[in-house]
């Protein structure tokens, strides 16, 4: 056990193998596991698809699509599966499940051999976040529509799906996902805080397995599909939680761990570097949180017709602005911190791009704080509209569980802003944690350490700030 | 050969896709309705040397000598798809005899509703004369545009006024447009003064009681139809407010709420304009 421990309490190093346990590790072994979770996970998509087709006169919180994705999704993405869970959405996501079968032939079963498909190589210089940052990006300037129009949800879903299968005909494996889902981009960015992982038990183990099946596979299971190295992986951002590495180890050296949430935003090896890319997703996540809060939940009726489009002038202002404050006035106004930290750090070893770089990993934490407070936000007035819809999926007047007719019922919202206000401490304290730790990390010196730190603890107090305003009113 | 298969189940699958959004597109307010503008409908005003006292009852043997124009109805345009009118149609039977103007609605309804409660509404029924300049091509949302004096029959007040048959209800619920049918207001109800409230608007949201009253109204209920009889001075004592008839050609529109239906506020069935003429 190491003596560094996050808030003086949890060893960094604290792992709970959840796998020990047999039953877990077979079920994580079985070949029908994730299978089945994706196939039911499939029907509840169609459902939603086919709402958002064609179930679409009743207003959007009454249609089942805008409520399912926008309101119950997206909030569990946000308040459980990534915080605690990491990827673990992506472990059941139906998106990529026609590219898969059309590569190995077959749902269940393994294919051994070369798949199917042009399996082309993905371009090394897009080997990174930049296609999701700004696919991520230009989805949210349809936002206004998606939580009212049912329509925008399917086509934002069909087009997803329709995505990942051509670039699953394409591409070898899980490229769309690794590369292009928009969905993934954030999970990957916020699975570094979560408070689980997947990693190998024993080096040694893998040292004297000279195949390394989990990467390329054997009758038991496909070589990773997120083309990952699961034998010295590090992180958690770039894997899917496929668990085919669980079934391809004939030693049962992989683990499935809970872990001290964050321990990932400290690593910055030659194989996982921090990069610029992923400091971009940190900044994008926080723009639209700051955006999306002030169009969906703040005062502003104003804003809030920009971002529905009721005039295409305001709307495009709206784009603009927010294009602008996501790429250009949040990143600058970062990096004029970063800068700051550079000139009290006095250091003229540490590059101002890696002080900029590094440092936007402190906003990890803070970011994904702010979402559970805006998903709070989601969940509480708007949760009772759940039991409608699923009665009433299609919004043609069915009564499935006898709950169609439940009228809207706001939970606590009393609390809300207290609960967002102390979510968002929270985890303004782990930030706060872990750029102390990154810090050191960056400046070997502790005293260029502490210099440099002030600046960017103050502009993540600034952003604390800003957010408890908005929260607490 | 695999290129091709590859190439193929793209093209597929986009061409799918593309057809699903257009047909989205179609059918996403739900199935396409083709609504049909019905000819305008020209209604004359007779003299007749003759008149109704309501206080007496609304005289059906005078009235079923008299011819009906027939109107068709059309349900409130409030969200897609239009629904069909829960009332299709309104026979009228109108004339004037130089001092007073009556007109006569006649309508289908399987039940009399003419009590308020908790999700129980009432039937009514009502004329909109616009007034000033005419600013829109269909009685869409009756004074949507512009300034109109309306004459609201509701049976509820009916049974309250004529019949003094006291509603104990004090407080009932009312539905506003654009909220959901689940979001109701309570609304407290005023003791009845008339059958027919005397409205002004002068456009929508406005609708409120005129200063002073100058509009009677008698309805019964007979045989699964609603027979209601309107009147008022022909003169009009404020014509910025009030209803002007005129041998010139004027608009109306009519409309009726069927309670049983869940008809209240913006909910009913409406007609085109009507014109109106006075001989």
């Amino acid at each position: 056990m190491s003596k560094d421990k996050l808030f003086g309490l949890i060893d960094l190093d604290w792992r709970f193998e959840i796998t020990k346990f047999k039953p877990i590790r077979a079920l994580f072994k079985s070949r029908w596991f994730p299978l089945l979770l994706i196939i039911a996970n499939l029907f509840i998509f169609v459902v939603i698809l086919v709402a958002g087709l064609m179930g679409g006169y009743s207003a959007g919180n009454y249609n089942f699509g805008i409520m399912l994705v926008w309101i119950l999704w997206w909030v569990m993405l946000m308040l459980v599966l990534v915080p605690v869970f990491s990827r673990f959405w992506c472990t059941m996501c139906p998106f990529p499940v026609f590219s898969d079968w059309f590569q190995r032939g077959k749902l269940f079963g393994v294919r051994l051999g070369k798949l199917e498909g042009l399996n082309l190589r993905w371009p090394k210089k897009f080997r990174n976040m930049w296609i999701m940052n700004i696919g991520f990006l230009v989805t949210t300037f349809f936002s206004g529509f998606f939580t009212v129009r049912p329509l925008a949800t399917f086509i934002l879903l069909g087009g997803i799906i329709l995505l990942a299968f051509i670039i699953g005909l394409v591409f070898e494996k899980r490229n769309f996902c690794l590369y292009v889902c928009p969905v993934s981009g954030f999970q990957g960015l916020y699975s570094q805080f979560a408070a689980s992982e997947i990693r190998r038990i024993d080096p040694e183990v893998c040292a004297k397995h000279p195949v390394k099946t989990c990467f390329t596979g054997n009758e038991d299971g496909y070589g990773c599909p997120w083309m990952l190295t699961p034998f010295n992986f590090e992180k958690n951002t770039y894997c899917g939680m496929c668990l085919e590495c669980f079934k391809s180890c004939p030693h049962d050296n992989m683990a499935f761990n809970l872990r001290p949430p964050g321990v990932d935003l400290l690593i910055d090896t030659k194989k996982s570097p921090k990069g610029l890319d992923e400091a971009y997703k940190a900044f994008i996540m926080l723009g639209i949180a700051i955006m999306f809060y002030t169009a969906f939940q703040g005062p502003w009726g104003g804003f809030k017709d920009m971002v529905r489009a009721t005039t295409a002038k305001g709307y495009f202002t709206y784009v603009a602005m927010h294009a602008s404050f996501n790429l250009l006035i949040l990143p600058g106004i970062f990096l004029f911190f970063s800068w700051l930290s550079k000139l009290f750090s006095k250091s003229q070893e540490v590059t101002l791009k890696r002080i900029f770089i590094n440092f936007a990993y402190t906003l990890i934490p803070l970011g994904l704080g702010i979402w559970i407070g805006f998903s709070l936000g989601i969940i509480m007035p708007n949760g009772s509209y759940l039991l409608h819809i699923i009665s009433d999926p299609f919004a043609w007047g069915w009564n499935i569980f006898g709950t169609a007719n439940l009228p809207w019922t706001p939970v606590f919202t009393g609390l809300m802003g207290y609960l967002q206000g102390v979510t968002l401490i929270v985890f303004y304290l782990f930030s706060l944690n872990y750029g102390n730790r990154i810090a050191k990390q960056l400046f070997p010196d502790p005293d260029q350490a502490r210099r440099a730190w002030m600046p960017i603890l103050t502009f993540l107090t600034l952003i604390t700030f800003i957010f408890l305003w908005l929260f607490l009113g | 050969m695999k290129k091709l298969i590859i190439y193929t189940s793209i093209i597929i699958a986009t061409v799918f896709f593309i057809l699903l959004v257009q047909y989205g597109s179609k059918h996403s307010h739900g199935v396409p309705v083709e609504i049909k503008k019905a000819k305008t409908v020209l209604l004359e005003i007779p003299y007749l040397d003759s008149s109704v006292d309501l206080d007496k009852g609304i005289d059906l043997s005078f009235w079923d000598t008299r011819p009906a124009t027939k109107v068709d109805f059309f349900y409130q345009i409030m969200v897609f798809p239009w629904p069909k009118a829960t009332v299709p149609y309104v026979n009228i039977k109108t004339f004037h005899n130089k001092s007073d103007i009556y007109f006569y609605l006649e309508w289908p309804d399987d039940s009399e509703d003419s009590s308020l409660a908790i999700g129980a509404f009432t039937d009514s029924s009502a004329i909109l004369f616009p007034i000033g300049e005419i600013k829109q091509t269909s009685s869409l949302m009756m004074g949507f545009l512009g300034k109109a004096n309306i004459w609201h029959w509701k049976a509820i007040q009916n049974n309250e006024y004529w019949l003094n048959k006291k509603d104990e209800t004090k407080v009932y619920v009312d539905f506003y447009y654009p909220f959901e049918e689940k979001e109701l207001f309570p609304v407290s109800k005023d003791e009845a003064k008339s059958a027919v409230n005397d409205l002004m608007a002068i456009r929508v949201g406005t609708i409120t009681p005129k200063p002073k009253q100058i509009v009677s109204g008698r309805g019964i209920y007979d045989k699964g139809l609603w027979k209601v009889v309107f009147k008022r001075t022909l003169k009009a004592e404020d014509e910025t407010i009030d209803a002007k008839f005129s041998e010139s050609k004027m608009l109306c529109a009519f409309a009726a709420w069927d309670g049983s239906k869940g008809d209240r506020g913006g909910r009913k069935s409406i007609s085109d304009w009507v014109e109106l003429k006075l001989k």
